[in-house]
């Protein structure tokens, strides 16, 4: 079985980095750390199955990003990442229903991965 | 004579010491006279008149002897009995020749201190007409002298006898008339001494009675027949100077209340007569025709001719006036106090509503003072919510640094290379379980302080509390079995409340937990419930430790814990706390260090309807 790809978008490059690497053994991580990576990156590879993006970034928010994603590509199953409570003011953005999950650091690597793959299966 | 020096006082004195001189000259003299007549007698003849008064003279002599047990009276009687016994006796004896004839004279001076003047003068004019008789005896030749005349008038013994009358007749009137004009002397003198007393109390009672203030009149009926300065100037006063000599003239027609002067004056003045010690007031009219007010005090004087009056007048008016004063004032004050007593009044009423005010404002500001606590309750646990929204994303960022580094570590450490290094694997197994532990405890902590940054899970539904905290003490069975005892007392139909299970389930969870660590050994914990006034009221009560009243006070401050750093975040009961205030609810301990705490928690009722549906 073909480890899942995913694109995760962030803007600090050490979270981009340990991001992959702690998912080395059971995803292929893709990373971007501005929007127009993430389009490039998905223009390079449309076979990417889940979308991870962090809240605050600099140029645009996670939300604002996925939704001019999923506008421009495919509506890909899509996780916003923070160190917010998912009910904080931030998180209260109206495309969050499109969201299919949300991780709050300190990130749970088992409950990421389950939620991926539970993704990955209701999409096929 | 030699006795002279004598103070003589009364007249009584002086007749008692003219008897006793009188007496003791005659007593000599008639011891004399015996001798003298008996050396007559026995050269001439025994006469009868020998025989009469040689006896005389002895008894008078013997009177002398005794004169200390005799009256007065009855020494004068003898000495005048003796005179005219040896007086008659000498005459019949002798008739003008009688030398005892001399004595005569004596007769009236004895006879007035027996007597009065008129019997005195009747005694002596009677001892001369027997004189006389016997003249006209001798005269007629009735009687004739026993002798030769010229042999007695030769015979020295005779004129012996009748110097010796006369000399005693002589000394007896010397010593009147010089007693008398002692006494007399003596009482002039007294009476000179007796005048200067007199006038110089006179004048001290004219002083007396010109100086009083007080005009004095005195009356004989209304007609003044005296009157001091003071009763002058008033009459002058008020009469223009005219001369005063009927006081009613002094009064005004009619007195202020009306009645009749005159009438009322001698009513009064009748009155005063009967009874003592009084006196009336009285208006007069002055010559300004001003009224002038007196009061009048009189008495009635009684001698043995006739009735007078003394009338003093005082001055009153200025005492009328103050006294008009004093009442005018006494008006005034008693409308002061009128005054003041409403005044009182308003005040009372001002204050009670004051006071009701003050009631009010203490009222208000308690609940000022609550809502303030409640205000900075709020406030504090807002501000610690937007804090920690804050505090946890900055912290969660880090945290997940390390929590990923570590699952990546993971990942490294999978890899078959490093297998064969079992020991430093089995050392750095150790050290990420201690790195991983302290992530889970710092996210931990960042998850709780979630609880003050939103409302979430605003999700109400009617509960039923002891369903929740059964299912609490489920849940913590493993801590309480063997140790804690719990009693649960159940209410039949328990109401509902509305409120967040799981919400609940955390502060139930909480406290019985809490209940559960403050006993040390074994314990008991017992949860009662009960309704009062629409509230549900839950009360867990633990033998345990209880809690100091220092730490009570802090209970619900965030991050304020008791327990060993790692064992307790401070937050438990302020979280407890923010949900209960969520529930519109009361949450309070009570403690007695030693014995234990308890908890009661107040929620309100659900509406029976409301529970229903």
């Amino acid at each position: 079985m073909e480890k899942p790809k995913v694109l995760y978008i962030d803007d600090e490059p050490i979270n981009l980095e340990l991001f992959r690497m702690m998912f080395r053994s059971s995803l292929q991580v893709l990373i971007a750390n501005t929007p127009e990576k993430a389009h490039e990156q998905l223009q390079e590879n449309p076979e990417i199955q889940v979308l991870i993006s962090d809240l605050n970034m600099p140029e645009m928010n996670g939300y604002q990003l996925i939704e001019q994603l999923h506008s421009q590509f495919r509506p890909i199953p899509a996780f916003i990442l923070s160190g917010h409570h998912p009910d904080d003011a931030i998180n209260q953005h109206p495309y969050k229903e499109k969201i299919t999950g949300y991780f709050q650091k300190p990130l749970d690597k088992n409950h990421i991965l389950n939620e991926i793959n539970k993704a990955i299966g209701t999409n096929n | 004579m030699e006795d002279a020096g004598i103070r003589i006082r009364t007249a009584v004195e002086v007749r008692e010491y003219l008897v006793e001189t009188t007496l003791k000259v005659f007593a000599i003299l008639s011891f004399f006279a015996v001798l003298l007549l008996s050396g007559r007698a026995y050269n001439l003849e025994f006469t009868v008149s020998y025989f009469i008064q040689v006896p005389t003279c002895l008894f008078i002599m013997l009177t002398y002897l005794f004169r200390a047990r005799l009256k007065t009276k009855v020494k004068s009687l003898i000495l005048s009995f003796g005179l005219i016994l040896i007086l008659a006796s000498g005459i019949l004896s002798y008739g003008i020749l009688a030398s005892t004839k001399h004595l005569i004279i004596l007769i009236p001076v004895f006879s007035s201190m027996l007597f009065g003047f008129r019997k005195a003068l009747q005694v002596f004019l009677s001892v001369l007409l027997i004189y006389i008789g016997l003249g006209v005896l001798h005269i007629l030749g009735f009687l004739q002298l026993p002798r030769n005349a010229d042999l007695l008038v030769r015979s020295p013994s005779t004129w012996i006898l009748d110097v010796f009358i006369l000399l005693a007749s002589g000394l007896v009137i010397l010593q009147l008339v010089h007693n008398f004009l002692e006494v007399l002397n003596m009482q002039f003198e007294k009476a000179a001494v007796q005048h200067q007393v007199l006038s110089k109390q006179e004048e001290e009672y004219r002083t007396l009675f010109e100086q009083t203030r007080d005009s004095v009149f005195l009356l004989e009926g209304t007609q003044i027949i005296r009157m001091n300065s003071s009763a002058k100037a008033l009459s002058a006063q008020i009469l223009h100077g005219e001369l005063l000599d009927d006081f009613c003239k002094l009064l005004p027609p009619e007195q202020p209340n009306g009645q009749e002067s005159k009438p009322y004056f001698k009513a009064q003045l009748k009155k005063l007569s009967e009874r003592n010690n009084m006196h009336f007031e009285i208006q007069l009219l002055t010559a300004e025709g001003k009224w002038a007010f007196f009061e009048i005090s009189s008495s009635v004087i009684l001698t043995a001719e006739k009735e007078y009056t003394q009338l003093i007048l005082k001055d009153i008016s200025s005492r009328k006036r103050q006294e008009e004063e004093i009442r005018q004032n006494r008006i005034e004050l008693e409308q002061r106090g009128i005054e003041l007593e409403k005044i009182n009044e308003e005040l009372q009423r001002g204050n009670s509503a004051l006071l009701q005010k003050k009631d009010e404002l203490e009222d208000a500001l308690m609940k000022l003072q609550s809502t303030q606590s409640q205000l900075i309750e709020t406030e504090k646990m807002a501000s610690l919510g937007i804090l920690t929204a804050g505090v946890a994303h900055e912290i969660n960022n880090p945290l997940n640094f390390i929590q990923s580094s570590l699952y990546a570590m993971d990942e490294i450490l999978e890899d078959s290379s490093l297998e064969a290094h079992i020991e430093l694997r089995t050392e750095l197994n150790l050290l990420r379980n201690t790195m991983q532990t302290g992530i889970s405890r710092v996210s931990e902590i960042v998850k709780s302080l979630n609880h003050f940054s939103r409302k979430s899970d605003d999700k109400r539904e009617p509960v039923l509390l002891s369903k929740i905290i059964q299912n609490c003490l489920a849940i913590l069975n493993h801590e309480l079995k063997n140790r804690v005892r719990v009693f649960v007392d159940f209410l039949e139909n328990e109401p509902q409340i509305l409120g967040n299970e799981s919400k609940l389930h955390q502060v139930f969870l909480n406290l019985i937990l809490n209940a559960a660590q403050a006993i040390p050994g074994k314990g008991e914990i017992e949860i009662n419930f009960k309704t009062l006034h629409q509230q549900f009221c839950v009360e867990l009560i633990d033998t345990g430790t209880g809690i100091p009243p220092q730490i009570l006070e802090k209970i619900f401050d965030p991050f304020f814990t008791t327990k060993p750093a790692g064992k307790g975040t401070g937050l438990g009961l302020s979280i407890v706390q923010q949900i209960v205030h969520d529930h519109q609810g009361s949450i309070r301990f009570e403690s007695n260090p030693g014995k234990g705490t308890r908890v009661i928690l107040n929620f309100p009722i659900l509406p029976a309807e409301n529970g229903k549906a």
